[in-house]
């Protein structure tokens, strides 16, 4: 396959480029040049490090990627550079050691966007991590001066995770996270179950059956190893009908609604992050019965079933929850602090 | 001898050098005993179950290690004296522990068709039962004169505000919480809905009411490690305090250990087997298992103050007086104190929440 390639360097792109944009024009660039070669094994963490970025838009542009056919996963950890046949001769390359475009040159603007989104998507892993463990408070000041941006910068990203519920601001406006309790998670679950169906029904029409037989099919490939499905894998397959599949609703105030219902989510990643793997036979047959009632167009069939299992879900992540509170205490960076009780 | 050594890990309680050694003689291999405090021992159990054979820990742990999918299930028809443990011969254990607040174990012993676990027999449980008892609180004479004539015995003695300044609990949040519980509803203070599993807004009523007495000076303190509460029970510091039942039996003289009006609150420890157990080793673990269960390992316990399961075996191995003190003459003491469970120890849904509340609780200060 022929990549165009982009210099992010000399021109930089457009301003709707995101950063997931940038990692990935940085990746083709550097595979036109032939730095990396096909097969090259591509991992998240090395180049988020030499980009300056954090890893969720590296694993978003190589996710992109992967759906363009650009590149492979293979039977190890990351990518393969190249087509399908290449996946079968990884590469390793030394992602730190190779030239890559210093993509902090890019406009003010820009970099003030980038710096943003590395305070988010950092952020957002950080609390992900933390909310099951207790109550924090997340110092403005000092989350500015980690990652070297200004105070505004730093609020902007705040008030992002505010609107998404990860965050609260409480009676002496500090910024707050946590805990999250059973009773949030089941309450949420609750809100979701009646939702999603109800997104699920509008978004089905935009469904195509190829789309629709592939999500089977992966799920059908993935069951293999289902009984210790990796964190990555297990995201994925949430994200995909839990996100994907249902923002293809017309109706946006109900997915805005549900971005808002998102909360629990994080015990699941800690709980997948804490144990490297879960067992997600479970969840995986009722993803695979939704998708099955949906190839045979029986709509109402696949809400009753997302209903079903968003309730059954609800049950396994209380579980998860409490499995966390007897792992260690996460590591908290400096611009978080344990918070006591306002009382 | 074989030269491979099966890892058990576990709590200082079972695994002692007496038991360790008697073991190995028994079953001609080698066995290591690892004790850890019960948080460490948990984690290991989850993040590291390679690292070990059979856990030998609380039901809970069990349960939890279980929905993680570090463990195995026991195959029931390798224990040849499995139909005893459960059968008629064991005075109706496996009833009483299947009903309760809190985690009645034989609601959650069986592995069922679908791979949870549940009540419906089978021929796979999560764990091997072992030792089992029934907790409440020690009062020593001092508060004697501050009693009713013919009071009765009530968890609402560690609340209570005649015994301002004489009271110790535990510092541990899952089981200190369900004794503060019960005491909180013994004296009406507020009431819980599933007292096996507090809400969040009974947690935070429950610690109001503790802050709010240990302001007034109500607490003499709280113990971690049960030989600090016998040295309390000694010094006098405290005079009605939380304490394990073995403990107080192994103490004799020392103080009353309490019949609550509302019942006690309960647990069954047990033996559960790593899910990578290897094959060259499973024989072993099941010898290990048939053990615990062959009598001499439950008299072993059951003179320490503790219950062991198999009864019937562990009848031969025990002296006529030890035998009635523990179980009467045809299991009567043993019916009437199982029989009045008032609460399982559990693990909360909203474990990390109590906990959080109840160090807040043990940090709170005079106002």
């Amino acid at each position: 396959m022929l990549i165009e390639p982009r210099d992010v360097t000399q021109s930089p792109p457009g301003p709707e480029l995101s950063l997931s944009e940038i990692a990935r024009s940085a990746i083709e660039t550097l595979s036109a040049e032939g730095a990396l070669p096909k097969g090259a094994v591509l991992l998240e963490g090395p180049i988020a490090d030499r980009l300056g970025m954090s890893r969720a838009p590296v694993r978003t542009a190589l996710q992109n990627m992967e759906k363009d056919g650009m590149v492979h996963r293979f039977d190890g950890r990351g990518y393969v550079l190249g087509d399908a046949a290449d996946a079968g001769r990884p590469v390793r390359v030394n992602l730190r050691e190779i030239a890559w475009p210093d993509v902090s040159e890019h406009p003010t603007q820009r970099r003030d966007k980038m710096a943003s989104d590395t305070v988010l998507d950092n952020l957002q892993d950080t609390i992900t991590g933390i909310i099951a463990f207790g109550r924090f408070r997340i110092s403005e000041a000092a989350l500015a001066a980690n990652f070297n941006v200004s105070r505004a910068v730093a609020r902007e990203a705040l008030f992002h995770l505010l609107k998404r519920g990860l965050v609260e601001k409480d009676l002496r406006s500090h910024w707050i996270t946590g805990p999250l309790t059973a009773q949030a998670t089941r309450d949420l679950f609750a809100i979701r179950a009646v939702l999603e169906p109800l997104a699920l029904r509008s978004a089905a029409p935009h469904f195509s059956q190829a789309e629709l037989a592939a999500s089977r099919q992966k799920l059908e490939q993935l069951s293999s190893q289902a009984s210790r499905l990796e964190a990555r894998a297990f995201d994925d397959v949430e994200r995909e009908l839990h996100e994907d599949y249902l923002s293809k609703s017309p109706n946006k105030p109900l997915l805005l609604a549900l971005t808002q219902t998102r909360l629990p989510t994080a015990a699941n990643k800690s709980f997948v992050q804490a144990m490297g793997a879960l067992d997600a036979t479970q969840p995986l047959a009722e993803h695979a019965a939704i998708f099955d009632a949906l190839v045979a167009e029986d709509v109402p069939q696949a809400c009753l079933l997302l209903e079903r299992h968003v309730l059954a879900s609800a049950d396994r992540t209380a579980r998860r929850l409490k499995l966390l509170s007897i792992l260690p205490y996460p590591k908290l960076p400096d611009y978080i602090t344990e918070a006591q009780e306002s009382r | 001898m074989t030269k491979d050594t099966l890892v058990v890990i576990g709590t200082s309680g079972t695994l002692t050098q007496k038991i360790a050694a008697r073991a190995q003689t028994d079953l001609g291999f080698a066995i290591r005993f690892e004790p850890l405090d019960g948080v460490e021992l948990q984690r290991r159990v989850v993040l590291e179950p390679e690292s070990f054979d059979i856990v030998d820990h609380w039901s809970t742990t069990a349960e939890l290690a279980w929905f993680a999918g570090v463990l195995q299930p026991v195959d029931c028809t390798r224990l040849p004296a499995w139909s005893d443990v459960i059968g008629p011969d064991s005075f109706g254990f496996l009833e009483l522990i299947s009903d309760g607040y809190g985690a009645p174990l034989g609601k959650t012993l069986f592995v069922q068709q679908d791979g949870t676990l549940g009540p419906e027999r089978t021929d796979q449980v999560v764990m091997v039962p072992t030792v089992h008892n029934c907790d409440s609180y020690a009062w020593t004479d001092h508060v004697g004169p501050l009693l009713e004539k013919g009071e009765q015995e009530s968890w609402g003695w560690l609340l209570d505000p005649r015994f301002r300044g004489k009271v110790a609990l535990s510092g541990h949040a899952s089981i200190s919480g369900l004794e503060a519980a019960l005491a909180a509803q013994a004296l009406g203070l507020m009431t819980f809905k599933d007292i096996g599993n507090f809400s969040v807004s009974e947690i935070d009523d429950l610690t109001e009411i503790l802050i709010d007495l240990k302001q007034r000076g109500h607490f003499r303190g709280f113990w971690y490690a049960p030989h600090d509460a016998i040295k309390m029970l000694k010094n006098r510091d405290g005079c009605v305090q939380s304490v394990w039942a073995h403990e107080v039996h192994q103490n004799p003289g020392l103080a009353h250990y309490a019949t609550p009006k509302e019942g006690y609150r309960a647990w069954v420890d047990g033996l559960f087997l790593s899910a990578a157990l290897p094959r060259a080793r499973t024989d072993m673990a099941y010898a290990y298992l048939n053990w615990w269960l062959s009598g001499w390992p439950g008299a072993e316990l059951v003179r320490n103050g503790t219950f062991s399961t198999n009864p019937a075996a562990i009848h031969a191995h025990l002296g006529e007086g030890d035998w009635l003190k523990s179980f009467g003459q045809d299991g009567e003491r043993y019916k009437a104190r199982f029989g009045n469970v008032a609460v399982w120890n559990a693990f909360m849904d909203e474990h990390t929440y109590l906990t959080r509340k109840w160090a807040e609780f043990l940090s709170a200060g005079a106002k």
